[in-house]
């Protein structure tokens, strides 16, 4: 996170990076408190060279072993549902098994860039 | 291939994914655990619902659709969003149109309101939910039948009324979002009743200080250039100082009995044998212990009457003076 911070999260003609990155601290957080997270992969215009990011994409790459609980308790559901999320941190989300078919359609799916066929996106992915 | 082929390309193979990761997960996930799956599933459809808005608009069909509605509503604020709307506010806002649409057809066929419109009108102007689209709250609706004059000459009288009273709505509803021309609504409907009424229609469609709404906008094929008729508080004033208008004041002297006082409200009613409407009399501090005083006696006020255009039958008087007539 250090290293998203020194990259992404400096001031430019506003603060809004630096909220955003406040933001994903706070989700990162919970998402680490709830053990199922394993890894995200961010994407969106904060990680791109933009002066004022809109927002912030996330790909939630999940535990396999979520799939055997029988249901989700509140923690984990509020940091994996698209609708919390977005209410709370206003990030848009995906939520993937790791190593799993979703993660690589997904993946292939984050890296078209938009009115661009052909040109692929890198994204940053952080492992918890 | 054009810029344009090669942009519906890419998102039709975008979306070919996005149904593969549903197809995945379905096939994985929602037999083991649906909660999970229901989780998962939230991103990739509303990312599809996305993509679908964005290839209607590039193939022409956005527009198409634009036409199948003789009017689209779409509301505006916070917390208003797809799949999370109340379902409240949703059905109140129907009402609100058909009702509106309903009175103005009542004013058009019958000169007034009723309390209860024949069944052929309410029929007539029971508006057809034709399109509920995603992504933002935007209601399609239209005449039963989509029915219009110029297309269906037989219509019956109440369908005639009621396509005549959308026609109307609308037109107000488009000059109270304009900034100009404070005359064409005096011009356009020149009876005061009737135009109460079409302006007390728009207004209840207009959001309030209080509303979660901040705009609706309107509209589609019947809207007066196809729109967008946005209304926001702003245009909820203008409609109060348009109705403001319809009130008259002038100064005026009343003999009667002074009836129904109420002394925190500081109101009384004054009744015959001069006057045959009733006087509804609001009175300041200082006339507290005569007005009591008055009480089931004859009396003579004077004041500032506001006389709504509309009712006969009711004066309402600021009095400013208070005499208990000898005799």
């Amino acid at each position: 996170m250090g290293e998203i911070k020194e990259r992404f999260a400096r001031f430019r003609n506003s603060d809004r990076r630096v909220r955003l990155y406040r933001q994903l601290v706070e989700y990162v957080a919970k998402a680490w408190d709830t053990s199922a997270v394993k890894a995200l992969i961010i994407d969106g215009s904060f990680v791109t060279n933009k002066a004022e990011p809109g927002d912030i994409d996330l790909i939630v790459i999940v535990s396999a072993a979520l799939l055997e609980e029988q249901s989700l308790s509140p923690h984990v559901y509020n940091v994996l549902s698209k609708r919390q999320v977005k209410k709370k941190f206003d990030f848009d989300l995906f939520v993937v098994r790791d190593g799993s078919e979703e993660l690589q359609k997904d993946v292939e799916f984050f890296s078209q860039v938009r009115g661009k066929p052909g040109v692929r996106k890198g994204l940053l992915r952080v492992d918890l | 291939m054009s810029q344009d082929n090669s942009d519906l390309q890419q998102m039709v193979e975008q979306l070919t994914r996005l149904y593969e990761v549903l197809l995945v997960l379905g096939r994985d996930i929602a037999p083991k655990n649906p909660s999970l799956y229901a989780v998962m599933a939230e991103g990739p459809v509303d990312q599809i619902e996305d993509l679908r808005r964005q290839i209607d608009e590039t193939v022409g069909l956005a527009s198409l659709q634009e036409l199948r509605a003789d009017v689209w509503l779409a509301i505006e604020g916070d917390g208003i969003e797809a799949q999370s709307t109340p379902s409240s506010l949703l059905a109140s806002y129907l009402d609100i149109v058909r009702k509106g649409v309903q009175s103005i057809a009542e004013i058009n066929l019958q000169g007034s309101l009723s309390t209860r419109p024949t069944r052929d009108l309410q029929e007539a102007c029971d508006l057809q939910l034709v399109a509920l689209q995603a992504g933002s709250v935007r209601l399609g609706l239209r005449l039963p039948d989509g029915f219009e004059e110029r297309e269906h000459p037989d219509l019956t009288e109440s369908q005639r009324a009621a396509s005549g009273a959308l026609e109307e709505y609308l037109e107000v509803a488009s000059w109270a979002a304009r900034a100009d021309d404070e005359q064409w609504l005096s011009e356009r409907f020149t009876e005061p009743a009737k135009r109460k009424v079409l302006l007390g229609a728009i207004k209840s469609l207009t959001p309030g200080k209080r509303s979660c709404v901040n705009s609706v906008t309107l509209s589609g094929r019947r809207v007066p250039g196809l729109g967008p008729v946005i209304l926001t508080r702003g245009t909820k004033r203008r409609l109060d100082r348009a109705l403001d208008l319809l009130v008259e004041t002038t100064h005026a002297t009343y003999k009667g009995v002074l009836r129904e006082i109420d002394l925190d409200r500081r109101t009384f009613l004054i009744r015959g044998p001069e006057t045959k409407a009733v006087v509804r009399c609001s009175f300041p501090q200082t006339l507290s212990d005569r007005a009591k005083e008055a009480l089931d006696r004859l009396v003579v006020v004077t004041g500032t009457v506001r006389r709504d255009k509309r009712r006969r039958d009711t004066v309402d008087l600021e009095v400013q003076d208070l005499a208990i007539a000898q005799g």
